[in-house]
């Protein structure tokens, strides 16, 4: 019931601006040969108050497009050679610091995957925590403290502020309840979550997650959740963006998209996905690799892995476009010529998908 | 704390004690008589071996050694064969003056070198970076009399801004007396409130000092940008950016204080290295160091020398190694309470 009554609340903010809009972004990181291409993202929008669920294999490009944001990479080398990424209405892309460092922090909080090394091992847990309240929030120390001491406990910590914990005396679990109360310290809009369970215990796991919801709830957060598991967005998510090799290739309201996924490659991914009682003695898996980032195929990345593979599908690279109404289904000419750049209807809160033969069944 | 504090200072009595059996051993093996050296060149062989009984050179290489160990914890480092003076004595005479130097040297080396290897770091691969590579290789392979010479043709001969050589000028402390304190004229000039032999003992410094540094600045330089470098790509530091941190406060303070370590040691055994290495740059410039004192001691086979020496500059060894032990474990609680990082 629940998770209906927000995915009506999705297409209800679809109406409205999109807090992160990002149009045709192009990053790429510096090699030893150069630059080489890494995303081409067509279109990504994400609305106040909601949950995306950014899902891709490893390599896809999900952390690369989410931490666009803050314009903080996993690598030195990688830049942003194009495209546009516009937060709260505001251009980021050739932002200098000073817009960059409003945005940390105060607007944009980030949860990173492994919390054993986001936590500097040689301070307090709760000295950055405190730093993070006085320079966002403005506060006192002494209120800074309090206020600290608050939300750790409601991250599921009391006791921890003045005790000097450092984090190789915490749990992974307490390491990540840390970096979330550390994310939230600025009070921002805007949650980055990058399989923040991934080193966790499947038991902690669970726990992390069901105290994301409860914040996401409680604080009226917008949240990237990245993950490649697939099985984590149903009860969190309200849209899903699907990602391959540095592009989303279908987007669209959870549901919709886990039931009815129109790219071949949701298709076997969700296939992919192991379940329990399904009675199948093999995973199933796709068949292939990823394209190589040094030569970009000129067509759809996934044509040489796809089993619905045409002529068309190698030379030509398919938009992202509504599924249904007048989209590509059927393989319309529309496709492609008939979205100006950075005017994806695409994007929007709406399935959409990048693919000259969506639907159907994967073989 | 207290034992791991303890356990660091049982540790550096067992190496000091086991230097003690190696020098002791070294300056036995070595060539040339020290009971001949002891009587002069003109002696006869009774005469010899009379100091041989004198000094206990007839007796068994044991007694020898307990005897001399039981010296030691008197603070009796004997007598020097060269001077015929208490090596305590000549020690005390020469310390303050190599101290004082290599005080001053390494304090510049910190100064400037921290903050240029963290700015090397943060912009590697730029200009900065470039200049401080070229310096700091600069400073490492150049040979230090050299850079002395060229320090003295510069300051004193073309610029006539500071003196040749010396630690001081013969006539200041006799115009304006002085009482030994610390024997260091710089420390004894600023706390009796004696300006001009302050000024002076400082303007004499200035040159062996920056000499000195040389070396020093740029080992800490390169180290630190390495170890610096290393850091920035952790996962904390992207954290810290990510939580909104300024650039100077992630760098200065949630880097640098993961940084610093191998630094820290690097620091602690070049200033050891230095009290008795600067042997050149004492010559130079006409310092009255325990460099000179050492080297003469190796030369005239002066084996009390020798281990008074050796001895004194173990302990400071130990001592400073003690304390970047100690600096460390304040530095990261995971060395205080024992887990592996």
């Amino acid at each position: 019931m629940a998770e209906k009554a927000r995915a009506a609340d999705a297409y209800a903010v679809g109406a409205r601006e999109p807090l992160l809009s990002i149009r045709d972004l192009a990053l790429d990181i510096a090699g030893p040969d150069g630059m080489r291409p890494i995303l081409r993202v067509q279109a990504l929008d994400l609305y106040p108050g909601e949950v995306l669920g950014l899902v891709g294999e490893t390599g896809s490009g999900k952390t690369l497009t989410a931490m666009a944001v803050v314009q903080l990479f996993p690598t030195p080398h990688a830049r942003i050679t194009g495209g546009s990424v516009r937060f709260r209405g505001r251009e980021l892309v050739g932002a200098g610091p000073r817009e960059l460092a409003a945005v940390r922090g105060r607007r944009v909080g980030v949860i990173f995957q492994d919390p054993s090394t986001s936590l500097n091992p040689v301070f307090p847990v709760d000295e950055p925590l405190i730093r993070a309240l006085r320079i966002h929030r403005g506060l006192s120390r002494a209120a800074a403290r309090a206020e600290a001491e608050r939300l750790l406990e409601r991250v599921g910590l009391p006791g921890l502020v003045g005790k000097g914990r450092y984090p190789h005396e915490l749990s992974g679990g307490q390491r990540q309840r840390v970096m979330i109360a550390l994310a939230l310290a600025g009070d921002p809009e805007l949650l980055i979550a990058d399989e923040p369970t991934t080193a966790l215990d499947v038991t902690v796991q669970a726990q992390i997650l069901r105290l994301l919801a409860e914040l996401q709830r409680e604080r009226r957060l917008a949240v990237i959740f990245i993950t490649h598991n697939v099985s984590l967005l149903s009860g969190f998510a309200d849209r899903v963006a699907v990602m391959y090799a540095g592009d989303v290739v279908e987007c669209g309201p959870t549901a919709a998209v886990l039931q009815r996924p129109q790219h071949p490659y949701t298709q076997l991914l969700l296939a992919a996905a192991p379940r329990l009682g399904s009675g199948a003695r093999r995973l199933a898996a796709i068949e292939g690799l990823p394209p190589s980032l040094r030569e970009r195929p000129r067509g759809c990345a996934f044509a040489d892995r796809c089993p619905r593979a045409a002529e068309r599908c190698r030379v030509e690279a398919p938009r992202l476009a509504p599924v249904g109404e007048g989209g590509p289904a059927g393989g319309g000419a529309a496709t492609g010529d008939g979205l100006a750049a950075g005017e994806g209807l695409a994007a929007g809160a709406g399935h959409a998908v990048a693919c000259f033969f969506p639907g159907g069944e994967a073989q | 704390m207290a034992a791991y504090i303890a356990r660091r200072l049982l540790l550096g009595l067992v190496v000091i004690w086991g230097l003690t059996v190696v020098t002791f051993a070294i300056a036995r093996v070595a060539p040339g008589d020290p009971a001949a050296r002891w009587v002069g060149p003109h002696a006869t062989a009774e005469q010899i071996a009379q100091a041989r009984v004198e000094l206990g050179l007839d007796k068994p290489l044991y007694v020898q050694y307990a005897r001399y160990l039981g010296q030691l914890l008197h603070g009796d480092l004997g007598v020097s064969i060269r001077t015929h003076q208490p090596v305590a004595a000549d020690i005390r005479t020469f310390l303050p003056a190599s101290l004082e130097l290599t005080v001053a040297g390494m304090a510049l080396a910190v100064i400037l070198g921290i903050p240029l290897g963290v700015a090397a770091a943060a912009r590697s691969g730029r200009w900065l970076d470039h200049l401080t590579r070229l310096t700091s290789i600069g400073g490492v392979s150049m040979p230090t009399f050299w850079l002395a010479m060229i320090l003295q043709l510069v300051f004193f001969k073309q610029l006539h801004l500071l003196p040749l050589s010396g630690r001081i000028d013969t006539m200041t402390p006799l115009l304006h007396p002085v009482q030994p304190i610390t024997g260091s004229f710089l420390l004894d000039g600023l706390l009796e409130g004696n300006w001009p032999v302050f000024k002076d003992a400082l303007a004499h410094l200035i040159l062996p000092a920056v000499t000195l540094a040389a070396y020093p600045l740029g080992l800490i330089v390169r180290m630190l940008r390495s170890s610096m470098i290393e850091t920035l790509g952790e996962d904390y530091v992207r954290a810290a950016r990510a939580a909104g941190f300024k650039e100077r406060v992630v760098v200065y303070r949630y880097a640098l204080k993961n940084a610093i370590a191998p630094t820290l040691t690097v620091m602690a055994l070049t200033f050891a290295y230095s009290l008795t290495g600067t042997f050149l740059i004492e010559s130079v410039f006409d310092w009255p160091g325990l460099g000179n004192y050492a080297a003469e001691a190796v030369i005239t086979n002066d084996y009390p020398a020798i281990m008074g020496v050796t001895i004194v500059v173990a302990v400071m060894y130990v001592a400073l190694n003690l304390l970047v032990d100690v600096v460390q474990a304040l530095l990261d609680p995971r060395i205080r309470t024992g887990v592996a990082s």
